[in-house]
């Protein structure tokens, strides 16, 4: 048993994620820290935040009347980032452990994961600075076992359901929608489920022993979740690919692009036949909404414009672009050796760029409800995109980009990460600022002229894409031997 | 045909590939054989310009793979499955190395039936992707997808490796016509003697990168390759 908890640790410390440089290591621990330290923070202000939000009442009260909800959403949300370890039991098997061993382990293990750790961070200075002070120590060491608590029963539930309804993600979307039914039926006054939040986390400040049946009924659902794996830890039943039968799929339009729209074809069905680029893609795109939240609350000042343009009409760019050619690292070597010219793999990746660049403009056009101002700074940095973030991005793509695996989750997945991606925030997000800037100062502080350099900017990148595509393509000459490398690891 | 001069690769103090001169003609079925570590793969990733040797060229036709990307139009090639697009069903794996080659849909299609036999009803129809195939049969959709675009050069690395019997004697049937009906030059790698004495015609044996034996095939080819791999 110790020894696979040996194993486990040299999984983590192992993993690809660390295998980079001191510096990278150094600024993701930094990184975390940072997150950390914000939870932390927030914990410890929440009461005064909800003291501003609803003045003259109890924190605590206000706290533990949305607490169940909290959970509700938090189970939905796990649905989607949480990941099982299933897998990793699949060398013990035949091996003489005890499977009733492993699975424990393989429980308790997922009690360590981020959300449950996380949640600690924000729980336990907020009863220290709260509870404790204004209530009781004891209420506080209640409450925070009622908290851990519930946070366990979602982590083994999602651990059982995840298992059991993977096969079918039309019962997730329909738990959301429960979840949202619920939010509105309290709102206007037909349940509470907020008075039975209040009465079991409130309630346990006062009295320990409302935590018997919380934790009867934890160790309930884990005994029931320690049944079902021990019932089902066979090989075929681990592996969460499912078969289903496919069909093979023409984009026809793109035929008349030759090899190049063949290149296209072949990314987007990257795009959507795998998990890692496709939740990617529509995290981006979801970011084209951020304006709804944005523009109301930050106000429109040139900068904020400019950066909120670069958000929402290059997000797609930027998270995708990160790891431009990563996303082949299974496949590059067969792209190097077949009939591919690299002045197509070049301007194939442009035009992804440039569609992508597009569609999100042209979404972002119902904002024109915040003022033409808006559109047109968003117009002009669509442009400057277009024709020069997009090289950019291009150009960092070569610079030791790492193996990707596509089938695993995006979300606390740093595989693939360098000090590349570090770097590249800085010319993207730097030089629209700077040339903004300099159109701004020469042409007397006027900020059309400001977003017409940009757009000008832009639109020389666009008319220059044959000898960008050169010289991108020389470069890729150059490093295709190192990146091919990498990816063989 | 193929020409190798002076090549040479060192990885971290250790030698993988230290060749004088290595020439292969038109039509030559060449077999390549040695133990693990001895360099067949790093000279097929020469020849296909997938790694840069520390010295030396490697050319196809007299065209220097480093200089120029034109051997492609003429080299087929398989060497494991990072070669294989793995989320393409495998009809359109073979479409899109089809497209690269200038074939339309439907001659790619009329092109890879001719292989329904090699593919023993595995392959073609089965709606799934590439990644879900065996190794076997992933190495089946390599090799077909190697002969698209009638290549004059094809280079295959552990070609019999994973096959099942069967495939394993349609796929040297397959590299005999090949041979005989379009003088295919033909490299092939394999750690199998008796398949690469069977379908080669001059055998090399590599050992720590370099060449320790050229060899035409006669009969006695194979029980002085097994007895040479016996000594060792």
């Amino acid at each position: 048993m110790i020894e696979i908890v040996k194993n486990s640790w040299k999984e983590f410390f192992r993993s690809a994620v660390w295998q980079k440089n001191a510096f990278v290591n150094f600024l993701m621990g930094l990184m975390f820290l940072y997150l950390a330290l914000n939870f932390v923070f927030l914990g410890w202000a929440g009461g005064y935040i909800l003291m501003g939000i609803f003045p003259g009442e109890s924190p605590i009260e206000n706290l533990n009347y949305g607490l169940l909800y909290y959970f509700l959403v938090d189970l939905f949300l796990r649905f989607y980032m949480q990941e099982i370890p299933v897998i990793g039991i699949v060398p013990y098997l035949h091996l003489p452990v005890k499977k009733k061993k492993i699975i424990h382990y393989l429980l308790a293990k997922s009690a360590f994961g981020v959300f449950n750790t996380s949640i600690l961070t924000l729980a336990v200075p907020f009863a220290i600075a709260w509870i404790s002070k204004y209530e009781s120590t004891s209420g506080a060491w209640y409450w925070l076992f009622a908290v851990f608590a519930f946070n366990l029963i979602n982590n083994y539930l999602i651990v059982y359901l995840k298992k059991a309804f993977s096969e079918k993600p039309s019962i997730v979307l329909g738990f959301g929608g429960v979840i949202a039914a619920l939010i509105t039926l309290e709102y206007f006054g037909f349940i509470k489920i907020g008075t039975l939040s209040l009465a079991i986390f409130n309630g346990v400040i006062y009295n320990g022993l409302i935590l018997l049946p919380i934790i009867f009924i934890a160790i309930a659902i884990y005994l029931f979740v320690y049944r079902y794996y021990a019932n089902n830890a066979y090989l075929e039943n681990l592996k969460s690919s499912k078969k289903k039968n496919v069909k093979s799929t023409n984009i026809s339009f793109l035929d008349r692009f030759e090899q190049i729209g063949k290149l296209i074809e072949v990314e987007i069905k990257l795009i959507l036949r795998n998990k890692r680029p496709k939740s990617v893609t529509v995290i981006s795109f979801l970011f084209v909404a951020y304006g709804f939240i944005l523009y109301p609350t930050t106000g429109t000042n040139a900068i904020a414009l400019i950066i909120f343009g670069l958000i929402i009409t290059g997000m797609f760019m930027l998270n995708y672009g990160q790891f431009l050619i990563s996303w082949e690292s299974a496949h590059f070597d067969g792209l190097l050796a077949r009939n591919v010219q690299l002045k197509d793999y070049v301007r194939a990746k442009f035009y992804l760029f440039g569609v992508a660049v597009i569609i999100s403009f042209i979404l972002s056009l119902c904002y024109f409800m915040y003022g033409a101002r808006v559109i047109a700074f968003n117009g002009a940095v669509a442009l400057f995109n277009l024709g020069v973030t997009s090289w950019v991005v291009l150009f960092f793509s070569t610079f030791n980009p790492k193996k990707i695996d596509l089938s695993k989750s995006t979300f606390f997945n740093y595989q693939g990460t360098s000090s590349q991606q570090f770097l590249l925030m800085v010319p993207v997000m730097g030089l629209p600022i700077l040339i903004y800037g300099l159109g701004y100062l020469v042409f007397g502080l006027n900020e059309t002229a400001g977003a017409i350099t940009l757009a000008v900017f832009g639109l020389i990148g666009v008319l220059s894409t044959k000898p960008l595509t050169n010289i991108l393509a020389k470069r890729l000459k150059d490093q295709k031997y190192k990146i091919a490398s990498n990816f063989r690891e | 045909m193929v020409s190798v001069e002076q090549i040479r690769k060192v990885y971290v103090e250790t030698v993988a590939l230290d060749l004088e001169k290595l020439h292969i003609p038109k039509g030559e079925s060449f077999g390549l054989v040695g133990n693990n570590g001895a360099g067949k793969t790093t000279m097929f990733r020469c020849l296909l310009d997938l790694i840069k040797p520390d010295a030396g060229k490697c050319s196809l036709k007299d065209i220097d793979v480093s200089k120029s990307e034109d051997w492609k139009y003429f080299t087929g090639s398989y060497l494991d499955e990072r070669f294989l697009i793995d989320f393409l069903t495998a009809e359109e794996y073979f479409h899109f190395i089809g497209r690269l080659h200038g074939l339309s849909k439907e001659e790619v299609d009329e092109f890879v039936d001719q292989f329904e036999g090699f593919f023993n009803d595995e392959i073609l129809g089965k709606g799934k992707y590439v990644r879900d195939f065996s190794k076997g049969n992933q190495k089946k959709i390599g090799i077909v997808a190697a002969l698209i675009g009638s290549p004059e050069i094809l280079i295959l690395d552990e070609p019999f490796a994973n096959l099942d019997p069967s495939t394993q004697i349609r796929l040297k049937n397959l590299l005999k016509k090949l041979k005989e009906e379009r003088e295919v030059t033909m490299i092939i790698s394999s750690h199998d003697l008796s398949h690469v004495a069977e379908v080669s015609e001059r055998i090399v044996v590599l050992e720590h990168g370099k060449i320790v034996h050229d060899i035409q095939k006669t009969e006695n080819t194979l029980k002085d390759l097994e007895s040479y791999f016996a000594a060792e």
